[in-house]
């Protein structure tokens, strides 16, 4: 990789150069499969270059795609990156939201990160003009008719090195969304370091299902391929979702080697897949899990489901990864099994590590092992200490690809970047040169990899007719159906309301601001919400009180 | 109403209380939605999802049954597909 291009656009151009014919992508979509060449992606690509710069748009401005699965996002995205654009996908709208909403919840975010265009479809294009017009941007219908492009308008641009290139959008409500900026040279530093943790070579092959507006599936999955040079089997999520197996037809058929998953991904996978069903999965050199709190029940589950299609417990790793670190942070080693640990469950609660052989109240933790090469890690207290003698910290990372910081968010940046090193919120010890994330310094929740905070789920109750302001709390729960982590809120009603039409209310328009479905919904009585003495949400001691299902805090 | 029907539709309902351990198996009717049980969502619906084509031996059409709005519009579509998938 070092003699190849530095840069996005430069490294798709190079690989239609010199490996015109060889795949970029297996697209998967409703039984088809279409191949796209790196000369298919280039050649494309150019087309909606020429097309967004034909459009208005010029180098370093942003644009975001915005489309369902479709081999456009691809040729949306690089063309915007040939075009010298700060390219950007966010979440298509789901069937079930509500698009007017969808639609002012993005143009309130717009007016702030200010893109110069937004590709989307046909179906969602109008509303988006409608709202996005008096800002100056220009909504651009995705399609066939784009491929061609300007031919006049379609000039090549290199940009620099250290020019943001692309900005990966925070999950959570959308008028809130942080935009991590991400340089070309922070992109590929951060991908020879992650090849180097994975010996990732181009007789590689990816296969994913993962939503490309999500770090996993973006950086890992799609960048990886575009950089190295290695093919990726792309699936439809939303199809996954209900066929899980389609994931081991496509590693079956394409001997795919490397698989991203969040943790509910092997527990929807072992729990839906039908028995008698096998594959040869032994192709997969790693199964890598991360985005969520990865469980060690989790992975024993799947290898044991899973052993008769060639999966072995030293094909399941872990990684922790965030989006302001480019992706990866961590690295279980490749060919073993990741390290389990068992802590004291009284010590643990206390905020410190006692390894323990087990029994009563005995925590299970599964390494996300070590840094990769250039990543240091800190674990320090609330005071900025380094967290000794086993106490569980914060972790805060350096490296030479962190994030260049929030897009237009200079104040959030500044609470979360010092000195160099990065807070990251998230709980953790290290252990013998392995990481372990225990949980989180806030109140943020972690469902199916993508992450949610309680106090903004609070505060979009606010304005829901028959509940009372403020009185509304959100916390984790077990959703024993699908095996994963869920949200639950417990909400205060005002008399006389109907608690079945209030419940209905507040999923609608959680699901409508987050396409979050709550897991439960407590309608209680005026005054039965938890606070604490100083008049803040008590969400623990609500937990306790109106979860449905106790909630496990530990990996 | 048809009997195939109505037999899907018990076979549907009964179906949802399994996947979702309902309680009280009464709350449940065709004009039950996701949002009314706790625990419906993209990922145990799949679990229904399959529950459904097991015990009515075809394979759902996905574009519509994530679109159905409640458990009558999911009859609906359970008792097309059982009908495509015997002619």
């Amino acid at each position: 990789m070092g003699s190849t291009p530095q840069t996005l656009p430069g490294i798709f151009r190079h690989w239609s150069t010199t490996h015109g014919a060889q795949r970029f992508c297996t697209f998967l979509q409703r039984g088809a499969a279409e191949t796209i060449t790196f000369w298919d992606l280039a050649a494309r690509s150019r087309g909606y270059a020429g097309a967004l710069r034909s459009r208005g748009v010029r180098p370093g401005e942003t644009v975001i795609v915005i489309l369902p699965h479709s081999p456009h996002l691809f040729y949306a995205f690089c063309g915007a990156l040939a075009a010298g654009a700060v390219a950007s996908f966010m979440a298509f709208p789901s069937p079930k939201q509500d698009r007017a909403r969808y639609v002012a919840d993005h143009a309130k975010l717009f007016a702030r990160i200010r893109p110069r265009a937004v590709v989307t479809d046909e179906t969602s294009a109008s509303a988006l003009r409608e709202a996005l017009d008096a800002l100056g941007i220009e909504v651009i219908i995705a399609g066939d008719a784009l491929l061609h492009g300007d031919a006049d308008e379609a000039e090549e641009i290199e940009p620099d090195d250290d020019a943001v290139a692309v900005l990966q959008h925070s999950s959570g409500t959308t008028g809130l969304k942080k935009g991590v900026m991400l340089t070309h040279r922070a992109i590929f530093a951060h991908a020879r370091a992650l090849n180097a943790a994975l010996g990732i070579t181009e007789r590689d092959c990816i296969a994913s299902w993962l939503p490309l507006y999500h770090d996993m599936g973006f950086v890992a999955c799609f960048l990886g391929s575009l950089i190295n040079g290695t093919p990726l089997v792309a699936l439809d999520p939303f199809e996954w979702v209900a066929r899980p197996a389609l994931l081991f037809d496509a590693i079956e058929a394409h001997a795919a080697t490397l698989c991203w998953l969040p943790n509910f991904a092997f527990s929807h996978l072992a729990r839906t897949v039908p028995a008698g069903r096998r594959w040869d999965l032994r192709s997969v050199r790693a199964f890598i899990n991360c985005s969520e709190p990865c469980k060690s029940a989790t992975f024993a589950r799947f290898a044991e489901r899973f052993a008769d299609s060639g999966v072995t417990p030293e094909q399941l790793t872990v990684s922790y990864a965030m989006a302001e670190n480019v992706f990866g942070v961590t690295q279980t080693p490749l060919g073993a099994s990741a390290r389990v640990l068992r802590v004291d469950g009284d010590a643990f609660l206390a905020g410190r590590v006692a390894a323990c052989d087990g029994g009563e109240g005995a925590r299970t933790l599964l390494s996300c092992g070590p840094p990769l090469p250039g990543v240091e890690l800190a674990v320090r207290t609330p005071d900025g200490d380094p967290a000794t003698g086993g106490t569980i910290g914060e972790i805060h990372l350096r490296s030479p690809f962190l994030f260049s910081g929030y897009d237009n968010l200079p104040e959030q940046t500044a609470r979360v970047l010092r000195d160099g090193w990065y807070a990251s919120g998230d709980l953790g010890f290290i252990d013998t040169g392995e990481l372990f994330v225990t949980g989180r310094v806030d109140d943020m929740i972690v469902v199916n990899g993508r992450n949610y905070y309680a106090h903004e789920i609070e505060d979009l109750l606010n304005d829901v007719p028959g509940l009372v302001p403020g009185r509304a709390v959100a916390f984790a729960i077990e959703n024993r159906v699908a095996d994963a982590t869920g949200v639950a809120v417990a909400v205060e009603g005002v008399p006389d309301a109907d608690d079945q039409t209030l419940i209905r209310l507040v999923k609608q328009r959680i699901f409508d601001a987050l396409t979050l479905t709550l897991g439960s919904v407590s309608i209680v009585p005026r005054g039965a919400v938890f606070k604490t003495t100083s008049g803040k949400l008590d969400r623990k001691r609500n937990q306790q009180a109106y979860a449905p299902t106790p909630f496990e805090e530990s990996m | 109403m048809s009997s195939e029907r109505s037999a899907v539709a018990q076979l549907v309902i009964t179906a949802v209380v399994r996947t979702f351990r309902v309680v009280d198996p009464a709350s449940i009717d065709e004009q039950t939605t996701a949002q009314d049980v706790d625990g419906w969502d993209s990922l145990s619906h799949t679990m229904l999802l399959m529950e459904i084509e097991t015990q009515l031996r075809c394979d759902l059409p996905l574009d519509e049954i994530y679109l159905a709005s409640n458990v009558g519009e999911l009859v609906d579509i359970a008792t097309r597909a059982r009908s495509a998938s015997q002619t």
